[in-house]
């Protein structure tokens, strides 16, 4: 490494991202410096205003640089349905994936008591004020299929069967295109005790 | 040479780096250890699910000091865990988590925590995991004697309130306020918990809350705020 201290900051820098050891993040730098300055500063320009301006969106707790996100301000969409999603990626996958047309709201994590993450730090309080509003008749829980997103899952369904509101939680079952081979045990028994009539 | 199989639980796994778990593991040849499994892509992804909690496998590791490398693994049994069963199970978990000591084999409990989890699959079984809780006890040292008090001798009765204090054992109550609370009719209901009532239940809970809270030096198990018991 040459002795620009700037530099080494930047590479240092490139080294937060997922992924990406000292190798990378040397090689990324040089490139965008040697090859490629003008990329280079659209990334510092638009990383700036991302990180200044974006936000937790007021209803659903998304990603959004308005107060609230571009599903919630929609009112064409179902007030009556409900999705519980861990991150705000999970949104995204639904979208794509699925014709699902009611609200979402994101957790931001899962309940984890052994890494101390509890009710308080998942925004429980928000949601809870969300199903008191009276709107949601179905609540979709569509946690992780972890312990630690089966476990919130309970714990919301304890909180939307408090109000007398249904919860579904999504199926869980063998990938698409997959081979039952190499699904794990666990999957494959939910597959089992999912089956539906054909 | 392959290392020797172990029977062994996760009690708890993180990410570690990209292609890694860091795992916490009970084993019952080696008691409570660390250990970090490695993953490349694709297929592998089959073995990285089965390394999930509340599934009994076979496992080797390798390496010295207070990280092992995970050699192998293989699943044994699952245990289908659900609703209020799941989060008693995460409880004991917790328990397991900060009250073993690493490195020391605790072959008897390992057993109890198998036999613990089977149970929990019954969501109506509102006993195994205070029984469970009485074992992590006991292992640690907090024997409760249910016959005699043991600074007098004396049977228990049970119209008597008592207390207990790991360096003391049990004592008759003269109201000095220290150790934690039991009365006699609990001690005495314990020994044969099967056959306890509602309100004997209750009053177990908040005994082992109590206890739990002394051996983890006024600390609460996070998954305690998770149910209602």
């Amino acid at each position: 490494m040459s002795e620009s201290s700037l530099l080494k900051e930047l590479v240092d820098a490139l080294r937060c991202l997922p992924g990406i050891g000292s190798r990378t993040a040397q090689r990324m730098a040089f490139h965008l410096l040697e090859n490629d300055r003008r990329s280079g500063e659209r990334l510092a320009d638009v990383m700036g205003r991302a990180m200044r301006d974006i936000k937790h969106c007021s209803r659903c707790r998304t990603l959004t640089e308005h107060d609230t996100c571009r599903i919630c301000a929609n009112p064409a969409r179902q007030p009556q349905l409900l999705c519980v999603v861990e991150h705000p990626s999970d949104v995204v996958a639904v979208e794509q994936a699925t014709g699902y047309r009611g609200y979402y709201f994101v957790l931001g994590g899962r309940l984890s008591p052994l890494d101390g993450i509890g009710p308080e730090d998942i925004g429980l309080d928000v949601l809870e004020a969300r199903l008191d509003e009276g709107e949601v008749q179905e609540l979709i829980l569509a946690t992780n299929p972890t312990v630690e997103g089966e476990v919130t899952a309970h714990y919301i369904s304890e909180l939307a069967a408090k109000r007398g509101i249904p919860a579904s939680r999504i199926a869980h079952g063998v990938p698409m295109g997959s081979e039952l081979e190499y699904v794990d045990s666990g999957t494959l028994s939910h597959a089992f005790e999912g089956r539906r009539k054909y | 040479m392959s290392p020797e199989l172990s029977p062994a639980f996760i009690l708890r796994r993180n990410p570690y780096r990209d292609t890694s778990l860091l795992l916490d593991m009970f084993t019952r040849d080696a008691g409570k250890i660390t250990c970090v499994a490695k993953f490349g892509q694709g297929k592998n992804s089959r073995s990285k699910g089965m390394l999930e909690p509340f599934r009994q496998l076979d496992a080797s590791w390798t390496g010295k000091g207070e990280v092992f490398t995970l050699f192998n693994a293989e699943e044994k049994r699952r245990f289908p865990l659900k609703a209020v069963g799941l989060v008693r199970a995460v409880y004991a978990n917790e328990l397991l988590l900060r009250a073993l000591w690493q490195h020391q084999p605790q072959p008897e409990l390992f057993a109890q925590y198998q036999q613990t989890l089977f149970r929990l699959e019954n969501l109506a079984d509102v006993l195994a995991l205070p029984l469970f809780e009485l074992d992590v006890l006991a292992m640690a040292g907090y024997v409760l004697n249910l016959w005699h008090d043991d600074a007098a001798g004396h049977d228990i009765e049970p119209a008597m309130r008592y207390r207990f204090r790991p360096d003391h054992g049990l004592y008759a109550d003269v109201g000095e306020g220290k150790g934690v609370p039991i009365s006699g009719n609990l001690l005495i209901a314990l020994r044969e918990p099967e056959a306890m009532n509602p309100d004997q239940r209750l009053e177990l809970r908040h005994t082992l809350d109590y206890l739990i809270q002394m051996l983890l030096k006024g600390k609460t198990l996070n998954a305690r705020k998770l149910f209602h018991e």
